[in-house]
């Protein structure tokens, strides 16, 4: 019998600090964070000096992130833990 | 995996309250919280979307909890006009008077474009039940009918200025003014004398 349950994989939180600071910026960045597979909700904190880019993802490494933004032409670094 | 610990959301949220109240609105950061929390950024962006996010969240708490308290032992429908005024007003100084800080940090949040997305929704059950006290008043006779904003700067208003008078340094002149339960007694009974019919 299907009780329902299904293992879902969970959700992680990644976060960077970046130099996405205008909303150009992120007409620029946002196609390639919309494509890519995984994530599930993504935003820059643009009022905090780091620029904070927050992604909701699964199965995704930083390293992807990072080779994605840093592509597309901004810098991007994890923030440590 | 990263459990939501609620402890740590308790301490983020009182730091908070202390360095918006401390350095204002313009002066909070992401960074300045993690480095007094001691925690990382990477932490608080797990429990927040963005700064603003955390503000906000922070404000609901706070608000929640002093509506909370202010309806301790309220009962709208069988209290009346003197009992419920009574109540409210002893509420509200001692949950002013035990969250000094928290009253100042809604007063830096009333003037801002966030608060709109505070006062949504928590006022919700606090505004229904005020209503409900108030119509039952007017029913029995102890209450003028009177608008919403006529009524509260009667009932109210003299309660929080004497809380005002007391946080301040000096009131006219020199001298200090202390809050007292007889003072607060004095113009609730002024107050209930404006208001009866």
């Amino acid at each position: 019998m299907n009780n329902g349950y299904i293992a879902a994989p969970i959700t992680e939180v990644l976060v960077f600090r970046t130099n996405i600071r205008f909303k150009k910026d992120l007409r620029q960045v946002g196609p390639f964070l919309d494509k890519q597979p995984g994530i599930q909700r993504w935003n820059v904190d643009r009022e905090d000096s780091d620029k904070v880019l927050r992604i909701e993802a699964r199965h995704l490494l930083p390293q992807d992130i990072i080779h994605l933004i840093t592509r597309a032409g901004f810098f991007c670094e994890e923030l440590p833990e | 995996m990263r459990t939501r610990d609620e402890n740590k959301i308790c301490e983020l949220h009182r730091r908070t309250v202390e360095m918006i109240v401390r350095d204002g609105l313009d002066g909070f950061g992401v960074n300045k919280l993690a480095k007094a929390a001691g925690v990382s950024p990477a932490t608080i962006y797990i429990y927040y979307k963005d700064r603003e996010d955390l503000i906000v969240q922070t404000a609901i708490r706070v608000t929640e909890r002093m509506l909370k308290e202010s309806l301790d032992g309220f009962d709208p429908d069988n209290m009346s006009l003197e009992e419920g005024l009574r109540n409210q007003w002893q509420n509200r100084a001692r949950h002013f008077f035990n969250n000094p800080l928290d009253t100042q940090f809604m007063e830096k949040m009333r003037y801002s474009h966030l608060y709109d997305k505070v006062s949504k929704d928590v006022y919700h059950t606090f505004k229904e039940m005020m209503g409900r006290f108030c119509h039952n008043a007017i029913k029995r006779g102890e209450l003028i009918p009177l608008s919403t904003e006529v009524y509260w700067s009667v009932a109210y208003a003299p309660l929080y200025q004497l809380i005002k008078f007391h946080s301040q340094d000096k009131t006219f002149g020199d001298t200090k003014f202390h809050f007292t339960e007889e003072a607060m007694e004095q113009a609730l009974q002024l107050v209930l004398k404006a208001l009866k019919p």
